[in-house]
């Protein structure tokens, strides 16, 4: 039987990577740090009863994070706001200033990952941000392995149209 | 896979890397959950708690202590170097007390038998100095650019000409490290005969952070360049620190760790900056994790 490692160990290996892939979804990095602390709270009082049998700690973290971040576009209702703002005013509306402020490098990247749909975001921030294998996103994701990977190339293929060279 | 694929995946990997909470996040967090812990778990939290026995508490955990350790308070003036420590400053009472371990720092020995190390030992004294600086907005630089500056090329040449026309290059001892976008202008403290320097507890460097795009300093913060307080504290012998380095978390639990750095580490707690010597272990120059190095009986647990 695999031991539980301490929460504080998963807390330090993972809250860089869940912030990014909650922030890469959100607008800014006052709502990732909302969302990112709520991921935290639910995984800690949770951690009596994660098995490390039954699924990793990246993919279980990582569940806990999508369904954060699903609950908190129910909540404000601000993906539908986000992207409208994007697609009407990028990339005029795009203020550099904000991600120079959080120091993200490739902003204008970001910026496009940004406008693809739901769950081709979803899948490129799984696949840069949680080690996930294709085949744990695509369980993550409630898809096969293959409709995982199509969907993160379709996704690669959608962002190089949109970012110049 | 196309080159152009291959870039865009890097740029993707790079962007994502790049994407970090600020500095404070991580600390405040852990101390959120901490104040979740069942209250017989929860020792560590009794620190700074409302509790119907603090009083008695206190009393005993004073008289208790004092016992064992005399006061010895240090304001010393003079930021430069940071202070060797001699034998003669290291009082039997640190005067900041118990301090607070860094974020995420393993204090006891667990389940770490995948862990080994194969490194130098470091040759660590019988004690350092803690620095600590109040944590107000008077303490943390802020610099914005006034108007068009003159740049150049190089990053750390560029970062220094602007702290220099902002009266803001520190004058103690310092390391410079590009992290980023960044050059850091990292402390360095005195231990023994070495010089260590100033990182987060993630092993990322800490001190004055000159922010550039297109080569042009855009912002710059961090601690200001002022006298610290200062109190000695026993260590603990490198060969205890070493006989339980902590694991690196995750899924790098069997990760042999082959390097070890003694620096300090900036630990925020309790409206001041704590900064205490630790010792950094690293994996192939990769993964990074942290272990203070204060004798774990002057550690919050």
């Amino acid at each position: 039987m695999s031991a539980r490692p301490p929460f504080e160990d998963l807390y330090r290996e993972y809250l860089t990577r869940i912030y990014g892939y909650v922030y890469a979804q959100l607008r800014n990095s006052a709502e990732a740090e909302d969302v990112t602390a709520q991921v935290f709270m639910s995984a800690y009082k949770a951690y009596d009863r994660f098995e490390v049998r039954a699924l990793t700690p990246s993919a279980w973290l990582f569940r806990i994070a999508r369904n954060a971040v699903y609950d908190h576009h129910r909540r404000t209702q601000v993906r539908e706001r986000t992207e409208h703002r994007l697609r009407a005013e990028l990339p005029a509306g795009f203020d550099p200033a904000v991600v120079a402020e959080d120091r993200v490098l490739f902003g204008e990247l970001l910026a496009a990952v940004r406008r693809l749909p739901d769950r081709q975001q979803e899948v490129v921030a799984l696949r840069h941000r949680s080690d996930l294998s294709f085949k744990e996103i695509g369980d993550l994701m409630d898809c096969s392995e293959d409709a995982a990977k199509m969907l993160y190339h379709r996704a690669l293929k959608a962002l190089r149209e949109m970012v110049p060279k | 896979m196309s080159d152009e694929q291959d870039e865009l995946e890097r740029q993707l990997a790079a962007m994502y890397g790049s994407i970090r909470p600020r500095a404070g996040f991580e600390p405040d967090l852990w101390s959120r959950l901490e104040d979740q812990r069942p209250w017989y778990r929860r020792l560590r939290a009794l620190r700074g708690r409302a509790f119907v026995l603090a009083p008695a508490l206190a009393v005993l955990v004073l008289a208790g202590g004092f016992v064992l350790l005399l006061t010895h308070t240090g304001f010393h003036g003079g930021a430069g170097g940071g202070g060797a420590t001699t034998s003669s400053q290291v009082a039997a009472t640190p005067a900041f007390g118990k301090l607070p371990a860094p974020p995420g720092a393993t204090l006891s020995p667990a389940s770490k038998s995948a862990v080994a190390y194969s490194g130098a030992v470091p040759a660590l004294p019988a004690s350092a100095t803690v620095y600590r600086q109040p944590l107000t907005s008077e303490t943390q630089l802020a610099i914005a650019p006034a108007g068009t500056q003159a740049t150049s090329s190089d990053p750390v040449v560029a970062a220094k000409d602007f702290l220099a026309r902002n009266n803001a290059l520190p004058s103690y001892p310092y390391v410079i490290t590009i992290d980023g976008y960044d050059v850091v202008f990292s402390r360095q403290f005195q231990v023994g005969a070495e010089q260590a320097r100033l990182v987060m507890a993630d092993g990322r460097p800490y001190g004055i952070r000159v922010t550039l795009q297109n080569g042009q300093p855009t912002r710059a913060s961090g601690p200001v360049d002022q006298p610290l307080a200062e109190a000695a504290y026993p260590l603990r012998s490198a060969g205890e620190a070493l006989a339980q380095p902590p694991a690196p978390p995750g899924d790098q639990y069997s990760a042999a760790l082959n390097s070890v750095e003694v620096v300090y580490v900036v630990v925020p707690a309790g409206g001041f900056v704590y900064y205490e010597p630790a010792l950094l272990f690293t994996s192939g120059g990769i993964t990074r994790t942290l272990q203070p190095a204060v004798a774990p009986q002057f550690l919050q647990q």
